[in-house]
């Protein structure tokens, strides 16, 4: 049988075990047959509208699923006042590049700071229509990535095209990837450093901070209530309302189904609080 | 090398719970016997180092969909193994800028070492399988090349064991009049 030297068999693995240890296996809350509405907006760490379809904006899972660029992050700190706990801290690096583009466009991530963790990818119509539009954009060579489009209605009623998102960076990634159509767009790449932030604690012990840290789950999850302020609401009681503790309960997807059916029209309302889990400051639809 | 008698599937639940290292074990075990697979289906050591590597980030990569016969991943790991190399642009790609951090093979090592058989039949076998769809070509590679079961390469493709035996006994047929042509050809009659 033909053999690895021992040094490059020690060498392959280090890379291996490294890379392992980058990409660990995340658990993602149990998948719904499909997405419930909510009023109210969760507040997501670091990520922005418009990149996203809508269950993944309603729903935001761990910033980093499976099979996902990991980045190497710096150590979290504690949230400075004015951003929320579990919230990463942007930090630019280097100066931002643009580029106009009306076709299938590569734009070369390869040459970038060292200390970038992700790329801060900024997309702007450079010109007016009157047709759908759909755009897609990512750092996946296989083509899984994040798509918008806007219907002809969207355009002319004013629909604000400009979208942006944080590509996580680490060694499997290079290249972004453009796929327009129907307009003009003019993309600006800025390399950022995210230096997560730590959850807060607030006086009975409890976390708070936003949903979606691959670190876990905080006590009190930040929302936007319906009234325009931030606040937080349970994590418990959100689950309950949302499906999550029911689908731990599901066997089949057809427990799913039921359960949805049971619960469509369901506009469930709950209390969002200041950090300390008591003072209420609002509410927080879900359902509907 | 770490020895352990556990099997590789308590050793993948093991990673799967954050254990980095024990991926190191799964390493240990197989790249041996997956370097060798590759160098029998013809690619020079180089290629060969890389493509085995490229096995393993994909073996984690797509661990979700990995499958285990009696315990052992290597059934699996070889048809990945045979995926990559079919793949390979596309997932040296993906590995470019890890795989760069390895140093250059050993330039010494004489690739004549390296191939299972320079015989000009094992060659045409090799083009054979090549060619042929690939679960014919993994089947017939892990049965005659790995000395797998029937059974065993077939859970490593996915197939039912009846399904698998049907493929390679049609393949087979295929082979061996491939075979018998080439050898008239080669003979001059």
């Amino acid at each position: 049988m033909a053999t690895f030297t021992p040094q490059r068999s020690t060498e392959i693995r280090d890379v291996l075990v490294e890379y392992v240890h980058d990409h660990p296996v995340r658990h993602r809350r149990p998948a719904m047959g499909a997405a419930l509405v909510l009023t109210g907006v969760l507040v997501g760490a670091g990520v922005s509208a418009g990149a996203f379809a809508a269950s993944t904006l309603l729903w935001p899972g761990p910033q980093q699923p499976t099979g996902q660029p990991a980045p190497h992050l710096p150590g979290s700190v504690p949230a400075p006042a004015g951003v929320i706990p579990g919230s990463p801290l942007i930090v630019l690096v280097g100066q931002p590049i643009t580029q106009t583009f009306n076709t299938q466009t590569t734009v070369s991530l390869a040459d970038r700071p060292e200390s970038a963790t992700h790329a801060r990818v900024t997309l702007v119509p450079a010109g007016t229509t009157a047709v759908a539009v759909t755009l897609s954009f990512g750092t996946d060579p296989n083509g899984n990535n994040p798509s918008t489009s806007w219907t002809a209605s969207d355009i002319t009623s004013g629909a604000n095209l400009t979208t942006s998102y944080d590509f996580p960076l680490d060694a499997t990634v290079s290249t972004l990837y453009l796929t327009p159509s129907a307009l003009d767009w003019v993309v600006t790449i800025q390399y950022v450093t995210q230096v997560p932030t730590d959850f807060g604690v607030n006086a009975h012990g409890q976390s708070y901070g936003v949903s979606g840290d691959p670190r876990g789950e905080p006590d009190l999850i930040a929302v936007g209530a319906t009234n325009g302020r931030q606040g937080y609401v349970y994590r418990t009681e959100l689950d309950a309302a949302n499906g999550t503790t029911a689908a731990e309960g599901f066997k089949t997807p057809e427990d799913a189904v039921k359960w949805q059916e049971a619960h469509s029209g369901d506009v469930r309302r709950l209390p969002v609080y200041e950090s300390d889990g008591e003072t209420q400051i609002g509410e927080f639809h879900v359902g509907g | 090398m770490i020895v352990s008698d556990s099997s590789d599937e308590a050793v993948w639940d093991r990673v799967g719970s954050g254990d980095a290292r024990a991926f190191g074990l799964i390493w240990d075990r197989h790249a041996d016997r997956v370097l060798t697979h590759l160098l029998a289906s013809g690619h020079q050591r180089a290629d060969a180092e890389e493509l085995a590597a490229t096995a393993f980030l994909e073996l984690w990569r797509r661990r979700s969909a990995v499958r285990f016969v009696d315990g052992s991943v290597l059934p699996w790991l070889i048809v990945t193994a045979r995926n990559v190399a079919r793949n390979a642009v596309r997932a040296q790609r993906r590995y470019g800028r890890l795989l760069s951090q390895l140093t250059a093979p050993d330039p010494a090592s004489d690739p004549a070492d390296d191939v299972a058989d320079r015989d000009a039949t094992a060659r045409l076998l090799r083009e054979t399988i090549r060619t042929a769809k690939p679960v014919d070509g993994d089947l017939l590679a892990m049965t005659a090349l790995e000395g797998f079961s029937l059974r065993d390469a077939a859970a490593g493709v996915g197939l039912t064991e009846a399904a698998a035996r049907s493929r390679l006994s049609r393949f087979r047929t295929q082979l061996r009049s491939t075979l018998t042509t080439e050898a008239r050809i080669e003979g001059g009659a």
